[in-house]
């Protein structure tokens, strides 16, 4: 193993119990994410897909409950579990080292709140010494060129606030109005810098907007402004462009692209459009019914599908000229999985064994694990 | 191949109401002049991006919408056809004119004519979780065609519902249930079962796959497809998945701001589609390959407003290929041979030439 991984996934098991039994959403799932690729994740609905994006965020909803496993996340060159982290060292993992992009910009959206005001939340969270910092520097730059001494409230302000972040002096002081005219002022100029950045036409007009007032694929961008607001090492994008039309999603694949390889973070991109996984991963991981079935490069498990499940999942994709094959049979419910290989009764390469025994998973070549009974012996 | 379906200059327009005295401030042009013909036995695609008008277009042309101008002519001779046309040209005016278009124009139907229309054309929506009541059984929202259009009742009813489920992949046992027992797919059987129980000629399939997986997709698009052969049914499938449209379709046409802007056979307009909206649209769809990946997108922008859309060509703004008379002049659709129609200024000039 020679590239640094920045995510580890160790058999993360996660249940949800409700008032109809135990939903085995997550069944031992493993993945990794190398610095600086784009792991496509893809699956059908209800397959665990974004509950695997929201554990590594550690924010599973309340009847969920994470019951095994580790995710090994590499903060400065330490790994630490953060499923072991307390609260409040998590939250200064979230919206900083780890950030996510959601499916309904809108929804994500607070709509009573501007744009710059929602970004600046994110930058005053976690970047506020920097902003305080410049903030002091520009206004005793002001005050040396004017040719006076001394310093005034607003400098004193940010100094004690620099010296002393929790103080509740400090707190209340800063509740004046206009006592942190310059500090807002950076805030808001790092935020049309940011806007800019994501090819937004005209950001200062449109940091002044509601969401409402904005188009699906920018109000996406704006979201994905606030989440590389930190230049995340992490970032997270649970099917940002499925509700928009393909002309629109080009657009935001070529943005997330870009904005990759300029911040170097991992992107773990989710889907369940093969199209765009080819498009813009690196490696992809196809899950089925709460398992990662198969991990591979793009072009070879593209080339070369190994899993029963991937094969099917290629087939049904339309392409003209051939007879459309499609998966027979529905994803089974998660309430009650079928024992063993939870996709033995859809397979049709199903063994005996398959009933009985859950497939391990292997790496049947270099960087290709697969979990399926078929490749179990040939390791 | 006769053509069933003749659309001339539909427009459907969305009135914005505001102001204190709850006036008319303007208009939504969803359909904007749309002319079509949709042959019999074929499978008609629409493409497009959201809020282009495809849905609206589908739903006027069944006169679910009563359109603001334009005719419908479905499944008339063709002798009268002409004679339409010579009229048109002549004496727009005409009583003759008005009597034919009385007669045989679904845009001027009423009452009882449009409801024996109804049990002709059908339609297939595209959320089934919405489109089904949620507190009627399977076996009521199905027979309720046949109930409303007073074809059957009773045990003779039941007996055609459980014949359509089986056609569509259900059976019997599904009969007492409720919509939201079922899974997304089955759900769509039923709706598709609802509106085929009624022998209609042509049905509309407004996005009926965009909210359901890629394996249960590949299931009904072989449903739809052995439906149609089965039952002689022309569809017109609106859909923005290229994709799908490619699988499904004989011909398609591609929609851009309440506009046509090219209608070519699958094949020719998939390979070489010459209209440069139709072009970037084309190129926008992602590529289950990763050996085949872009580094550009195609189509920079969004899409304008349709209560004041461009002047000219309403293109010209996203065009890269923009000249004057684009800004200027409103393309009409033009054949570039074998029924390839595009409505482009640029295109349109180099044929000329």
């Amino acid at each position: 193993m020679t590239e640094e991984r920045l995510l580890e996934i160790n058999g993360l098991v996660l249940n949800f119990y409700t008032y109809e039994g135990i939903v085995q959403a997550l069944d031992g799932v493993n993945l990794y994410i190398r610095d600086g690729e784009t792991l496509g994740l893809v699956g059908e609905t209800g397959c665990g897909k974004s509950v695997t994006s929201l554990s590594t965020l550690v924010l599973i909803p309340s009847p969920g409950k994470i019951e095994g496993g580790r995710i090994l996340f590499n903060v400065q060159g330490k790994k630490v579990d953060l499923l072991k982290q307390s609260d409040e060292h998590l939250r200064t993992i979230r919206g900083k080292d780890i950030s996510m992009v959601f499916q309904e910009p809108r929804v994500y959206l607070n709509p009573v709140y501007t744009v710059s005001s929602q970004i600046s939340e994110v930058l005053v969270k976690h970047r506020k010494e920097e902003f305080l910092k410049k903030a002091l520097e520009s206004l005793k730059q002001e005050r040396r060129k004017k040719g006076l001494k001394g310093s005034t409230f607003e400098m004193n302000l940010y100094e004690r606030m620099l010296k002393n972040p929790n103080s509740l002096t400090n707190k209340i002081l800063s509740k004046i109005p206009g006592s942190q005219r310059r500090f807002k002022l950076e805030v808001q100029r790092e935020v049309v810098r940011i806007l800019r950045g994501m090819g937004i036409p005209d950001p200062e007009r449109v940091a002044k907007m509601y969401p409402h007032e904005l188009s699906g694929g920018m109000a996406q961008r704006v979201v994905i402004a606030m989440a590389l607001a930190c230049n995340p090492k992490l970032l997270i994008a649970d099917e940002p462009t499925t509700n928009l039309d393909v002309t629109v999603q080009a657009q935001i694949l070529s943005l997330i692209k870009r904005l990759k390889s300029m911040f170097k973070s991992s992107v773990l991109y989710i889907t369940h459009d093969l199209g765009v996984i080819s498009e813009i991963s690196d490696r992809v991981a196809v899950m089925y019914a709460g398992n990662v079935v198969e991990l591979a490069d793009v072009y070879e498990l593209f080339k070369k599908p190994l899993h029963p499940y991937t094969r099917g999942l290629l087939e049904s994709i339309p392409r003209p000229g051939k007879p459309l094959k499609s998966i027979p049979g529905t994803v089974p419910s998660l309430l009650n999985p079928p024992s063993g290989c939870r996709f033995h009764d859809r397979c049709s390469y199903a063994m005996e064994i398959c009933r009985k025994v859950k497939p391990a998973f292997t790496e049947v070549e270099k960087d290709h694990f697969v979990a399926c009974n078929l490749y179990g012996g040939s390791k | 191949m006769s053509t069933l379906l003749h659309i001339k200059g539909l427009k459907k327009y969305y009135p914005i109401i505001g102001g204190i005295f709850k006036r008319k401030m303007a208009d939504v042009k969803a359909v904007d002049g749309v002319n079509l013909t949709i042959m019999k036995g074929e499978c008609f695609g629409l493409v497009g991006e959201s809020g282009c008008g495809k849905t609206t277009l589908g739903k006027t042309i069944i006169r679910l919408l009563t359109p603001d101008a334009g005719s419908i002519y479905y499944n008339i001779p063709e002798d009268i056809l002409e004679e339409i046309d010579k009229l048109e040209k002549e004496n727009p005016r005409s009583s003759k004119l008005r009597r034919i278009r009385e007669e045989y124009d679904l845009a001027t139907f009423k009452g009882r004519k449009l409801r024996q229309l109804r049990r002709k054309m059908q339609i297939v929506y595209q959320d089934p979780t919405t489109s089904l009541d949620p507190r009627m059984l399977v076996k009521d929202i199905v027979a309720e065609p046949l109930v409303a259009q007073g074809l059957a009742r009773g045990s003779e009813a039941k007996k055609m519902v459980v014949d359509m489920l089986e056609r569509v992949g259900l059976s019997e046992k599904h009969l007492c249930r409720y919509p939201h027992e079922f899974s997304g797919g089955q759900r769509q059987r039923i709706a598709v079962s609802r509106a085929l129980i009624v022998r209609p000629e042509f049905v509309v399939l407004d996005e009926p796959t965009s909210s359901v997986d890629v394996s249960v997709r590949a299931q009904l698009l072989n449903l739809f497809k052995d439906l149609g052969k089965d039952f002689g049914l022309t569809y017109m499938f609106v859909s923005h998945d290229l994709s799908v449209v490619e699988v499904i379709s004989d011909r398609v046409a591609v929609m851009y701001l309440g506009k046509i802007v090219e209608v070519a056979t699958t094949e020719e307009l998939f390979k070489e589609p010459l209209h440069p909206y139709a072009q970037g649209l084309f190129a926008s769809i992602p590529i289950p390959d990763p050996t085949r990946r872009r580094e550009r997108p195609p189509l920079t922008g969004d899409v304008p407003s349709p209560v004041n859309p461009p002047s000219g060509c309403r293109f010209h703004p996203r065009c890269q290929s923009v000249t004057d008379v684009c800004r200027k002049e409103e393309p009409q659709l033009v054949d570039v041979g074998n029924g390839h129609l595009v409505a482009c200024h640029v295109i349109s000039s180099e044929l000329g030439k």
